[in-house]
């Protein structure tokens, strides 16, 4: 299979998308559980999905968005002096106000905005910028096994960017993952196989009017291209958010165990448990939070899930503090 | 290798270490004298008077020689029955008000000596001292004198016993033959005092212990064994793991008698090997029972501290004099032995070379994330290569033993004086803004560098605070200096001597140069609140025209009131030390090469070299308090940047850019030490692919050639619910600066300054 994966390369690989920004909300370092070793891991905007549990709202849209907390600000009043279109303003009270629905995003309030009331969600940067970023931490990868993810939203909406940093990361020696939703058209996952050494595939749940409710959409497509993807040979650690109450059914499990016990190429599947603490983010972004008010899962419940995969055949990762 | 043996006779459950632990305290604390066994530390005291007044005219050497014998012959003595090891003598600090005044703080205040040099002989430097201390410009103990980082030469003293270094002083003294000097020859009699005083004093110990094991069956055992251990060391070599370990505790007890705080306990897993595994080998004990003793052993420290300071160092790992490995089957067995005690007390430190062995790394990184954080990690290379530059033999070097920290210091040839001053980078800073005058004071401290307000160029202001920082680091050398030559008359220190090359070859105290190496340290503290300041300005003032000087001189005079946009500018927009990035790296990095280089320029009172440090300890706090407003945004009164690392909070670019930043300084030019500070999220080091995430993390390090690293994994939400309910967490341990502590000890103050950094760091 190694050797499909080659000879697509080849066919996907597009040096016109070089140049394309990518529109980034998070490049976090040391990150230890998004793949082998020690990462960085690049957040990129925009995500087809909208899980009520999102912990990264700010990922959903596809446009930069602004975080706003006023406990930060300290009244200075600069964003007023440079917002175009009035959305920074002060009320009849004195005090300072936002209306987000007339805002535009000129970012001219962030520049302005040194206690960080006011901050960006979605930065656009070269592959050359990020690179530099990730490259920064080499002796980290090289001493761990580490390397470069790729994650969102859904990074493959943005698939030139992405497959011009893989690329870019691919050349310079860096081991690559994706972190993906799935929810794509295949031919643009496939896109991503040749300079992907690991993806990080998401699975939200196994009953698809269930999915539909609470992710917006059947996961009919997400199945069908885990299935294509394992075939590619790539190696594939599948992820799944444990949210009691919503995907946890045995039903859910005994089937995302009947499906992944079928695959190729599963090098583990790792359970990560729900938690509400994005709550915050939510509200900065001054989005109602759709976070479900249930209670993380219980440590024997995981491991409850964690026995049913492993029945199938699966390696499985349960969450390393619970 | 791991022999299994029975033990020769069972043990009693009723005396595990963990059912005696608490009445061993209680005990150390308020042990139970009886008036039979010696006389009362007021009627010590009046002897001692006498004693003094008597021989007023003898060398300072002998009267404290024969003071040090008065207490060990006549003072009430006593032997924990619970116990493995003794040492109670119901001394008073009798010894220590002639020098340095009561044990357990790192500046105890004032022995009657000291008082006499500081109102006299060393009045001036005493007034420079104190003017530096008040003002947050250094920190120094009393008078610029350390006597409080100091370590016997371990290995010596249990090759030889206390008999055998007296026989080598009867040697020396006779070798000099008729040119023996007056101070030579009440040395060598100094030394035969406290020896046989120290010897005798054994002796009393172990027949209070055979005379209580007989009347006293229950715990005959540990009477026994240390009746026997007692009648044999110090005055010779021990003949088993218990003697060796008895030998080295009663040292320790009598240094600090004496008067010097003992700062390493030595090479653990070296010193003690070859009892360990002739016990093993021989079937006289087995790996279980070597465990229980270690925490016996070890216990004691935390008797002494009860968790809230500490400062008393073990090393493991690292190298032999001839660079072949350490680590063994001691190693491991000791760090068992400190898992299964669970108290900040005593600290460890680990020395790591190229090839140790990843067990090892695993090994204390667990540890770490499991809350037994008093580790300090230390990389081997540039530690060793630093000490060499420094005039060391390589294979002097190699056997350095961390002293109080991470200040090495040869065993057993070298009195490094590892703390004898900390000097602020900050408040040099303040003071080129300032014309030399503190702001908040209006005391002059430093030279007059003109009026910052009109500085024209970034080398200027770089010019104005290079001649406050060499000021400040002339003043201290010169005070030192002085303070040295006044220490033979102030801390002569016979007892510690004898086990340090050359004393007993030359015949000469360590207070009087007599040890091979004689070091003074000067630690730089602050580093990123200098470099960071400089930089800030630098761009903002002389690159980008945002702010004037006048505005910046001024601004910080007044803390920044009603320019809060101009701070969090300052703070938030730009760049810091400990991101990796390139340009303010680079000032950090120049800053502390010069740095290092006028303070390897200066010689000691001694003979010997001064030794550059980057790290903090308390002084972070402590200068913070006494320190305006920076140009690094940091707000008047805060506290300064942690160890070598960046300032609380701006680590933004995570452990990796702090690790990045940080190793491009030059730590083969820090032979007094270095550290960095590291608080990792629990959850980063969590699971097998944590702890292999933490060992990377440190392999890199110090691929990198950083230093030494100490480290908390903490979250920011448990020490807030600690604040809050410090009954849930009465064995919170959090590492502090240099050493672990307790976290429902510390001040609230401390706490809220711990959490911002927790919170931050992760």
């Amino acid at each position: 299979m190694a050797g499909s994966r080659t000879a697509d390369a080849g066919a996907a690989t597009s040096r016109a998308g070089a140049s394309t920004p990518g529109l980034v909300f998070d490049i976090k370092r040391f990150a230890v559980h998004d793949g082998p070793g020690v990462r960085t891991t690049v957040f990129l905007k925009g995500c087809p999905l909208s899980c009520a549990w999102c912990h990264n709202p700010e990922s959903i849209d596809r446009k930069p968005q602004l975080f706003y907390r006023p406990d930060r600000c300290i009244e200075c009043l600069e964003c007023v002096k440079v917002c175009p279109t009035g959305a920074q303003s002060v009320s009849d009270e004195n005090r300072r106000v936002y209306f987000r629905e007339i805002c535009d995003i000129s970012e001219l309030c962030v520049d302005v905005c040194y206690s960080g009331a006011l901050e960006l969600a979605g930065k656009r940067m070269s592959v050359d910028e990020v690179m530099e970023a990730v490259l920064q931490d080499a002796d980290f990868y090289n001493e761990s096994g580490g390397g470069m993810t790729i994650s969102g939203g859904e990074p493959l909406l943005q698939a030139e960017f992405t497959i011009d940093l893989l690329r870019a990361s691919t050349e310079a020696g860096v081991h690559t993952s994706v972190d993906t939703c799935g929810q794509l058209q295949w031919s643009t996952l496939k896109r991503a196989v040749p300079y992907t050494s690991m993806f990080l595939y998401d699975l939200k749940g196994m009953d698809s009017e269930n999915h539909k409710t609470n992710i917006g959409v059947p996961n009919d497509r997400i199945v069908d291209n885990l299935r294509l993807l394992s075939e590619t040979g790539a190696p594939i650690e599948i992820r799944m958010v444990i949210v009691p109450g919503v995907n946890d059914s045995d039903q859910q499990i005994d089937d995302t165990a009947e499906l992944l016990g079928g695959l190729q190429n599963i090098v583990g599947v790792r359970l990560l448990a729900y938690h509400s603490m994005a709550g915050s983010k939510y509200v900065a972004l001054g989005l109602d939070n759709t976070m479900p008010k249930v209670e993380a899962p219980a440590k024997e419940q995981l491991v409850a899930i964690g026995e049913r995969l492993e029945a199938a055949g699966l390696n499985v990762h349960l969450p390393a503090k619970m | 290798m791991v022999v299994s043996t029975e033990p020769r006779r069972k043990q009693r459950a009723e005396h595990s270490f963990e059912s005696s632990r608490d009445t061993i305290f209680r005990r150390f604390k308020n042990a139970p004298y009886s008036d039979s066994t010696g006389v009362s530390v007021s009627e010590l005291e009046h002897l001692a008077d006498v004693y003094l007044a008597d021989h007023s005219g003898d060398p300072k050497i002998l009267q404290k020689a024969n003071i040090f014998r008065l207490v060990l012959e006549r003072g009430r003595i006593y032997v924990d029955p619970l116990d493995w090891f003794a040492e109670k003598v119901d001394h008073g600090d009798v010894v220590r008000r002639l020098t340095l005044g009561v044990r357990g703080t790192d500046t105890p205040g004032s022995g009657m000596w000291l008082d006499e040099a500081a109102t006299g002989a060393l009045s001036i430097g005493t007034e420079w001292f104190d003017r530096a201390e008040k003002h947050g410009v250094s920190h120094q103990p009393r008078s610029g004198l350390d006597l409080g980082h100091i370590a016997p030469g371990w290995d010596k003293l249990l090759e030889k016993g206390l008999s055998g270094l007296l026989s080598d002083a009867v040697a020396a003294r006779s070798a000099l033959g008729d040119e023996i000097t007056a101070e030579q020859a009440a040395f060598f009699k100094a030394l035969d005092v406290v020896y046989n005083a120290a010897i005798s004093f054994a002796n009393r110990l172990s027949d209070f212990a055979r005379n209580n094991a007989e009347s006293d069956p229950e715990n005959a055992r540990q009477l026994d064994a240390i009746a026997t251990a007692l009648s044999n060391v110090p005055a010779n070599p021990p003949h088993s793991f218990h003697e060796a370990l008895q030998f080295m505790w009663l040292m320790h007890e009598l240094i600090e008698m004496e008067g010097e705080n003992v700062r390493s306990m030595g090479q653990f897993d070296r010193t003690l090997r070859p009892f360990y595994e002739a016990d093993i080998e021989s079937g006289a004990i087995t790996r279980d029972h070597a465990k229980e003793l270690i925490k016996f052993f070890w216990h004691k420290w935390y008797c002494g501290t009860g968790g809230a300071s500490n400062g008393k160092n073990f090393v493991f790992g690292g190298q032999y004099a001839d660079g072949s490995e350490i680590t063994n089957d001691l190693t491991y067995l000791a760090l068992d032995a400190y898992e299964e005690l669970g108290t900040p007390d005593p600290k460890l430190s680990v020395r790591y070379l190229p090839g140790s062995e990843d067990r090892l790394y695993r090994r204390v990184a667990d540890l770490i994330r499991n809350g037994h954080n008093s580790f300090v990690l230390m990389n081997d290379p540039p530690a060793v290569e630093a000490l060499v530059k420094q005039g060391k033999t390589p294979e002097d070097a190699r056997i350095y033993l961390p002293i109080g920290c991470y200040e090495p210091a040869v065993e057993g040839k070298e009195v490094a004086c590892t703390m004898n001053v900390t000097v602020s980078f900050a408040k040099p800073f303040e003071l080129a803004l300032n014309d030399g005058v503190d702001p908040q004071t209006g005391v002059r401290l430093g030279v007059e560098t003109g009026d910052a307000r009109e500085f024209t160029s970034y080398d200027q202001l770089l010019n104005a605070y290079i001649a406050q920082l060499d000021h400040v680091l002339n003043k201290s050398r010169t005070h030192i200096a002085e303070a040295e030559g006044e220490w033979p008359n102030i801390n002569p220190s016979p007892f510690i001597s004898g086990s340090i090359d050359d004393c007993i070859t030359d015949g000469t105290d360590i207070s009087a140069g007599g040890a091979r190496y004689n070091s003074v340290g000067f630690v730089g503290a602050g580093l990123a609140n200098a470099a960071d300041s400089l930089y800030a300005i630098k761009q903002t003032v002389f690159d980008g025209n945002r702010f004037s000087m006048t505005e910046m001189v001024e601004a910080t005079r007044a803390g920044f009131e009603d320019r809060e946009a101009m701070r969090l500018y300052l703070r938030n927009r730009v760049a810091k030390w400990g991101n990796n990035d390139g340009p303010v790296d680079q000032i950090a990095r120049d800053v502390a090469d010069h740095f290092c280089s006028v303070v390897h320029s200066f010689e000691n009172g001694r003979g010997g070299k001064c030794q550059a440090a980057l790290f903090t300890l308390t002084a972070a706090m402590g200068f913070g308090e006494k320190t305006g407003a920076t140009p690094d945004g940091r707000k008047a009164g805060e506290s300064l940047a942690p160890g070598v690392g960046a300032s609380y909070g701006l680590d933004k670019g995570g452990v990796t850019g702090l690790v990045n930043s940080v190793t491009k300084l030059d730590f083969t030019e820090t032979p007094n030490g270095s550290v960095l500070d590291v608080s990792l999220h629990p959850t980063a080091v969590a699971g097998e692919e944590g702890l292999h995430a933490f060992v990377s993390l440190i392999k890199t390090f110090f691929a990198r050639d950083g230093y030494a690293l100490q480290f908390n994994v903490l979250d920011a939400d448990t020490l807030r619910d600690a604040q809050e309910h410090p009954e849930n967490y009465a064995s919170l341990q959090v590492r502090v600066t240099g050493w672990s502590v307790y976290f429902t000890t510390m001040t609230r103050k401390e706490q809220d300054i711990y959490i911002a950094r927790i919170a931050h760091g992760g």
